[in-house]
């Protein structure tokens, strides 16, 4: 029998977080960043400031090299490779840069693709539904069969995003998702992904460079002027 | 395991298709060229072996010892002179062994028109499927593949074909009965038609027969006196000489010149066999040889080009695999980012390995199937490789 976890008091909550790339001489140094469940952070600053190592920490991707960093209730220094794998499968959704749907599978395949290859998810009936319900939700329904080359950057950015939250994560991390597109469009963009996290009941951190959006989001990090530095700047 | 990875592995070497194939491509004749020779060349050496070791001895004129020796096992066209059945008598009344004297030079419809005796066919283990054997001059059987080819049986009729259209001592057709089909036997046999040697000596032209003078028409009679007619020089000459018309078959001159291209001695003994060999080389002009050890001579020979063959093979699939291996290493640098993706969305590296691995695989699994294929492919289509030498 295993107990449920409790819901924990902040989805993220890091403090005195270091990290260094081991070559470059980029340090980072949050001395804290908490963001409730469900709740909205932007990070900015300017480029190399540390917004999508940041980003990479919070996902699990990278590990820090000091202080506290617990995300869903999970203190990730503590946990092995494989369990942060199968955590990120089932609680972390990631938009990239550069969205990065794969072009060898179609959009409905690339919609698929967490259940396929993440540590602990199955691919199953109920998955294949998950992912058609966010399809119609984000409009992407008669794209199903098309290759990502097919699709428009919005259609693209869509896809991305209901892969993301496929699998139903408590935590949305966006690496500058509106980048390459128009102010407007970024900023509808930017609409979608939160009502679309909101609707899930995920929290949202979202890596911008755009002044524009910050009033939308509940917390905002300028890492420009807290953490991310040149060592022997 | 998540058995999606293979799904994505397949589906990922579906969409470089073009890639894929051209890779496949270039490994699998890497592969197939070695392969191919190594299967073509034993299998020459199977069937030229087998029916080599199957033959003790072979005599017949001094030349090439192995033309004497293809013409003899696989039927094939060889330009020495003839030798005189004279020698196969003489060989005969020594009564050191079994002698099977072959004349080899003709043809029916294309096909290798064998004039023999009927040990030939003990000697070969041929027997007829279909009919009887020859037993008179004028009939023939033929080999399994030739009567497909041919679509004649027993009862037809099978026309020799004219050797030389301005030789006038040689008839321009003879229409052969045909008595039987030999069962398939693996061997050049299979396309050949047999017959015996007079039949052979009519087609050349050695053996004829006279028209009956009694049913020649009036016509084409200019004087009669008691049993003797003097005909016409304008009495037409038959075109094809029907199995009938060889009733009266007979040789004029010396019956010992008629022409064999060689003949198979099976000795009693290891003594009689040494005996006959010696005494038949020592002659200037004909010679007897051991078949097995001729071929085996050849294959030293085409051994010794195939391993200059494989080291070009080698070089050759090695600069391939190079070739393949800078591709695709290239192909994994432009897709360290898909990878990239694959590994933050929550597939373990090993995975993200896998998948590479998997893509490879079918390519390398793929290029040896496809040489396999092609390689079996040739070995079907050329089933008569002796003939082909």
């Amino acid at each position: 029998m295993t107990a449920s976890r409790p819901t924990p008091a902040w989805l993220v909550e890091a403090r005195e977080l270091a990290f260094a790339w081991p070559d470059s001489g980029f340090r980072l140094r949050i001395p804290e960043f908490l963001l409730p469940p469900g709740g909205r952070a932007a990070l900015v600053g300017p480029s190399g400031s540390g917004k999508s190592t940041l980003i990479h920490l919070l996902g699990g991707i990278l590990r820090p090299a000091g202080g506290i960093l617990r995300v869903d209730g999970r203190e990730l220094p503590a946990l092995s490779e494989a369990e942060l794998r199968a955590w990120r499968s089932r609680r972390v959704g990631l938009v990239f840069q550069d969205l990065e749907l794969l072009e060898f599978l179609d959009l409905r395949d690339n919609l698929l693709l967490p259940w396929r290859i993440g540590a602990g998810l199955r691919l199953d009936d109920t998955a294949r539904r998950r992912a058609g319900e966010l399809a119609r939700a984000l409009g992407l329904e008669g794209l199903l069969a098309r290759r990502p080359s097919r699709l428009s950057r919005g259609e693209r950015q869509r896809a991305a995003l209901a892969r993301a939250l496929g699998p139903g994560p408590a935590l949305l991390l966006c690496d500058e998702p509106t980048a390459s597109l128009d102010p407007p469009a970024a900023r509808r963009a930017l609409d979608l992904l939160l009502e679309q996290a909101a609707a899930q009941g995920a929290g949202v951190v979202v890596a911008t460079h755009d002044p524009g959006v910050l009033d939308r989001f509940e917390t905002v990090l300028d890492l420009g002027t807290l953490g991310g530095e040149e060592a022997g700047s | 395991m998540n058995p999606g990875v293979f799904w994505i592995a397949w589906r990922s070497f579906l969409h470089h298709r073009l890639r894929n194939g051209i890779l496949l491509a270039c490994l699998a004749v890497g592969l197939f060229l070695p392969l191919a020779s190594r299967l073509l060349v034993a299998r020459y050496q199977e069937e030229l072996g087998a029916r080599a070791r199957a033959t003790p001895l072979l005599g017949g004129p001094r030349g090439g010892s192995l033309e004497l020796v293809l013409e003899a096992l696989a039927f094939r066209r060889a330009a020495h002179p003839p030798l005189p059945l004279a020698e196969a008598r003489a060989l005969e009344a020594e009564d050191r062994g079994l002698v099977i004297p072959l004349q080899l030079r003709n043809t029916a419809r294309g096909r290798p028109l064998v004039g023999t005796v009927a040990e030939y066919f003990e000697l070969r283990g041929l027997r007829p499927a279909a009919g009887r054997l020859p037993l008179r001059t004028g009939e023939a059987v033929l080999g399994a593949e030739a009567a497909r080819a041919l679509g004649l049986g027993p009862g037809d009729l099978l026309a020799t074909d004219p050797r030389e259209i301005l030789d006038l001592a040689r008839p321009p057709s003879l229409r052969l009965r045909i008595t039987g089909v030999l069962a398939e036997s693996g061997s050049p046999d299979d396309r050949a038609v047999f017959t015996d040697l007079r039949t052979i000596w009519a087609v050349e032209g050695y053996a004829h027969a006279h028209a009956d003078p009694a049913r020649v028409p009036e016509d084409q009679v200019l004087a009669e006196a008691g049993e003797v007619r003097e005909l016409s020089p304008a009495l037409p000459v038959a075109e094809v000489l029907e199995p009938g018309d060889l009733a009266g078959l007979h040789v004029h001159g010396d019956e010992g010149r008629l022409p064999l291209s060689c003949l198979i001695f099976l000795p009693r003994d290891a003594r009689a066999a040494t005996l006959v060999r010696t005494r038949w080389n020592d002659a200037p002009d004909r010679q007897m040889v051991e078949p097995a050890r001729v071929i085996e001579d050849l294959f030293v020979l085409v051994l010794q080009v195939r391993a200059w063959f494989d080291r070009f093979a080698l070089l050759l699939g090695v600069s391939t695999a190079l070739l393949a291996a800078l591709v695709l290493s290239l192909d994994l640098r432009l897709r360290q980012r898909e990878m990239e993706t694959l590994r933050r969305i929550g597939c373990a590296p090993g995975t993200v390995l896998l998948l590479r691995t998997v893509e490879t695989g079918v390519l390398l699994l793929g290029a040896v199937l496809l040489a396999v294929l092609a390689s079996g492919l040739v070995l079907w289509i050329t089933p008569d490789l002796v003939t082909s030498l």
